[in-house]
């Protein structure tokens, strides 16, 4: 509709006489919830080198392993983005969600923390334009949603069972260092976690 | 050097117990529940201790801290919305509902939310937040003639998306 200058202006002075919060929640409250929730960061970026140095440590001995043993049912890479993860997620608490983006951890918060995570994910995304391969392996339980606010990567994933019994996974995520949108819902049935296989998706 | 954050933490406190009920107001012009609200200020607070480093002083931190409770209430708002659709399956909403005045506000809080991030700060923070127009200008960084021609481009941008509801 049309709308005159007069009319706006009301509408805008309207919003701006309603813009009280309800609630006057007292700021030592919010200031020890702030100071509680920086601590947490913390000891995450303080952890995060020594869970980077693991991963590289589990990565040679899944390739040393992976040379050595007779053929293992689930393929090397994927035993050690899974080795990756489980070894994350123990050392940073059933709170934090793991994330690793092509190798580079990131962590958010997850919903259900106090579900252990039992799926683990490793995803090969591929654009098909660019030829661009973005590596993606993830944690959660079903139901779960892990909410990512990194200077790497942002967004939610969901794990959603659908009534056939298998696993929706619902991308939104952005990786800001290249500024490249991941959005994708993709469905796994629950063969794929007995294999343990690398799922590729190519998109475009 | 602070290389754990710990000075710009208390900076950042010193914001909180000072300004408060502004960050929370602001947050309310976007989300409707109190909870939500609170949320939305804390995960800015957060934003901006992570995000330090690429403060530059070009306006005050309260502005500054102001923007990214703007930013994290649209990211919060988004979020929720998307996990209603998923819920109750998308339905548009019904356009009868509600009175003319409550369509309008709801048609300004959607074309405000789509507004180039300047002109949406410019409206958030000169227009709903009952800052003076020096206070407002001083969180935006930038003076109060430069805030004046914003708000009135922000305007202007508005009637536009307005006379675009109607064709619809």
């Amino acid at each position: 509709m049309k709308i005159t200058d007069a009319t706006l202006d009301a509408l805008l002075q309207r919003k701006a006489a309603g813009s009280v919060a309800p609630g006057t929640p007292k700021p030592e409250a919010f200031a020890a919830a702030f100071q509680n929730a920086l601590r947490q960061r913390r000891r995450r970026a303080l952890l995060r080198p020594l869970t980077a140095a693991a991963a590289l440590f589990l990565l040679s001995i899944g390739l040393f392993v992976g040379t050595r043993s007779a053929p293992p049912r689930v393929p090397a890479q994927v035993r050690t983005e899974f080795a990756k993860l489980t070894f994350a997620q123990n050392f940073l608490g059933p709170e934090v969600g793991v994330v690793f983006l092509n190798d580079e951890l990131a962590t958010g918060e997850r919903l259900l923390a106090g579900v252990p995570p039992r799926n683990r994910i490793a995803l090969e995304l591929v654009d098909r334009r660019t030829g661009f391969r973005t590596a993606l392996a993830f944690a959660g339980a079903d139901g779960d949603t892990i909410v990512l606010d990194t200077p790497q990567l942002s967004g939610e994933i969901l794990l959603l069972p659908d009534d056939a019994g298998n696993l929706v996974v619902d991308l939104e995520l952005q990786n800001q260092t290249t500024g490249q949108e991941l959005r994708d819902v993709l469905v796994f049935d629950r063969e794929h976690f007995r294999n343990g296989r690398m799922y590729q998706r190519i998109f475009s | 050097m602070d290389w754990f954050g710990l000075d710009f933490e208390k900076q950042l406190l010193e914001v909180l117990r000072l300004h408060l009920p502004y960050l929370r107001s602001i947050a309310a012009n976007i989300l409707s529940s109190p909870a939500d609200v609170d949320d939305a200020v804390q995960a800015a607070l957060i934003s901006a201790w992570e995000k330090r480093t690429t403060f530059r002083g070009e306006s005050n931190l309260t502005g500054w801290v102001a923007r990214i409770v703007i930013s994290r209430s649209y990211d919060l708002l988004r979020q929720k919305a998307r996990t209603e659709r998923r819920i109750a399956g998308y339905e548009p909403p019904d356009a009868s509902a509600g009175t003319a005045d409550e369509e309008m506000l709801r048609q300004l809080d959607e074309i405000v939310a789509g507004l180039p991030e300047i002109y949406r700060d410019a409206i958030h923070i000169g227009v709903y937040s009952n800052r003076s127009i020096a206070e407002a200008a001083a969180d935006l960084g930038c003076s109060a003639n430069v805030l004046y021609q914003r708000i009135h481009k922000a305007k202007e941008l508005i009637k536009t998306e307005f006379a675009r509801y109607e064709n619809h």
